[in-house]
């Protein structure tokens, strides 16, 4: 073997080594750094819904469709239940052509929002269903809210019967007019209520601004397939997350120039919106938050009638809304993605993807 | 009086430098030396190329380092075998004024003995020992598997440093989430939730929330 011939070897066994270093260490990235184990949620029972069951289910559904047909302002009273406590007082003006207005009259550092209105006129039928799954549903009678005749229908969990919801409906509109939410010890962890309705009256006077930085992009509804493609790109889309929370509804819109994935969880009654994006969070621009260790990472929360959680799973920054009992929180942090990624198999991974990436003529 | 006329004997011309290195057989060589007693102007020509020939070889050659010799004596030959070229390279004078400070002996060709060993123990540089014919080369094996290794290594350091970099956390986009407007979609999407209340949700939005 000549000189070169030998040298030409030597350079290939060199950079051979180091290529299988560099391949095995790969390897063993993606089996360690892998989409954490499924939460083990059983699969909901369908059921068929009885006729006293249809019956309570369209004064819920008229009182979706009324928020589409009807105006109106007033007062109302909302408390939440949690470590925090939060009682707040809104005058509320609604135009469905125009959305809803609110101001806090108490705690006075709260601003005045408008917001458009839903997109939707009926209850989302993935909601419904999973209302079925968990609850059953039946109207309790009569009563009054604000001074209006109303009519009263209960939601009780399947497993136990214990009472999870009562809803006073108002039997001229439709409207929800007070609505109490119960957790599994039979607290009350919500309730909202109507102290004062004026039906249409309130049509001139909702500012048609907004403080709120509301993307203008399109939403684009996010259907099984576009959450599948989502999820092999790294996502982490859970269908199912613990406390009976299933998906009924997912978003994905552009906030800031790059994609934010809304999924949108509900056990037919509480209601959980988890909001991710790829990128490392900036902590120091999250203002009014304090701090939690929560499955043995940082947690970012705000507490108020509903709580917030921000934290970094990997390579995505993860906002979670809930208007549910508390407790479920730190269970859904749990559940998703929560190992920043700022160690050095994080760093190896996202080395090795930048480099494949180079490799991609179609990335 | 010059006789750089004479017509029927040229002038020597380019036969000057032969004349002077006496490269001209006999024959020539006596003409060329008749012309050059009857012609002032080639005896000119070289009696000055004689004395450019003699002040050239007046020249020393380069000052060679003391001790250059032994260490290029000492240099392994590469092959194993003991090449005993590498002992006789002063007899070969590469340069006309080598002058090794150290005199080296050639080496024998004693008997085809291939090792190169010499009668009085002695063994020329590079040259493996009569008595472990298979130890260097072993040895030269193991260090060949040792540098590919250590080479190896260090590629793979080299690539883990630079993945290292690559994947650093300064690289990635930083994210402020914009809570509030998320507050606002939450509240917009759960009105297709059964009994929920738009109100209770907007609720939420604070002034200092969020972007």
């Amino acid at each position: 073997m000549t000189l070169l011939d030998s040298t030409a070897a030597r350079a290939v066994l060199v950079v051979g080594a180091g290529a299988v270093g560099a391949a095995v260490c790969s390897a063993g990235l993606g089996a360690i750094g892998g989409p954490p184990p499924a939460v083990p949620v059983p699969s909901p029972s369908q059921r068929v819904l009885s006729a006293a069951e249809q019956d309570a289910i369209s004064y819920l559904r008229r009182a979706a469709t009324a928020e589409r047909t009807e105006t109106y302002s007033g007062e109302k009273w909302l408390s939440s239940r949690s470590s925090a406590g939060a009682v707040t007082v809104l005058e509320v003006r609604h135009d469905p052509a125009r959305g809803t207005w609110v101001e806090p009259r108490t705690p006075a550092h709260v601003s005045a929002h408008t917001v458009p209105g839903a997109d939707t006129v009926d209850l989302d039928g993935e909601a419904l269903a999973a209302l079925r799954h968990h609850y059953t549903l039946a109207v309790r009678g009569a009563d009054r809210g604000a001074g209006r005749a109303a009519t009263v229908v209960e939601a009780r969990a399947l497993d136990g019967g214990r009472v999870a919801g009562r809803f006073w409906l108002d039997d001229e509109t439709g409207l929800l007019l007070r609505r109490e939410l119960y957790d599994t010890g039979g607290d009350i962890v919500r309730a909202t209520a109507f102290v004062r309705l004026d039906v249409g009256r309130a049509a001139a006077a909702v500012p048609a601004e907004s403080r709120v930085d509301r993307d203008d992009a399109p939403v684009r509804a996010l259907d099984g397939a576009a959450l599948a493609a989502f999820r092999r790109a790294g996502w982490q889309l859970p269908d199912l997350l613990p406390g009976g929370m299933e998906r009924y509804r997912a978003l994905e819109r552009t906030v800031g120039g790059h994609p934010v994935v809304q999924v949108a969880y509900s056990d037919g009654i509480f209601t959980v919106s988890l909001f991710a994006e790829r990128g490392r969070l900036d902590a120091r621009s999250l203002h009014g938050f304090r701090v939690d260790r929560v499955a043995g990472t940082t947690v970012y929360s705000r507490d108020g009638l509903h709580r917030t959680l921000v934290w970094a799973g990997g390579e995505a920054v993860y906002t979670l809304l809930l208007d549910a009992p508390e407790p479920l929180g730190p269970r859904l942090v749990a559940a998703l993605p929560h190992t920043p990624g700022d160690g050095v198999l994080a760093r190896l991974g996202r080395g090795i993807a930048r480099v494949g990436s180079w490799a991609n003529p179609f990335d | 009086m010059s006789t750089s006329g004479h017509r029927r004997d040229p002038h020597l011309g380019g036969l000057v430098a032969a004349v002077v290195d006496g490269a001209l057989d006999h024959v020539a060589r006596e003409r060329a030396l008749g012309h050059v007693a009857r012609c002032d102007d080639c005896r000119a020509e070289v009696e000055a190329q004689r004395r450019i020939k003699a002040r050239l070889s007046g020249l020393g050659g380069p000052e060679v380092p003391a001790g250059l010799a032994a260490r290029l004596l000492a240099l392994p030959d590469g092959t194993g075998t003991g090449n005993p070229r590498v002992a006789e390279l002063p007899q070969l004078r590469l340069a006309a004024s080598f002058r090794p400070p150290v005199p080296v002996a050639p080496a024998r060709r004693d008997g085809g003995r291939r090792d190169g060993a010499r009668r009085d123990g002695a063994r020329p540089v590079g040259a493996r020992p009569a008595g472990r014919p298979a130890g260097r080369p072993a040895r030269r094996r193991v260090a060949g598997v040792a540098g590919v290794a250590a080479g190896g290594l260090a590629a793979f350091a080299v690539s883990l440093a630079t993945v290292l970099a690559l994947g650093s956390p300064d690289r990635v986009q930083p994210i402020v989430p914009a809570v509030d407007a998320y507050t606002v979609e939450h509240s917009r999407t759960a009105v297709g939730v059964p009994g929920a209340d738009v109100a209770a949700e907007l609720a939420g939005l604070t002034a200092s929330g969020g972007r």
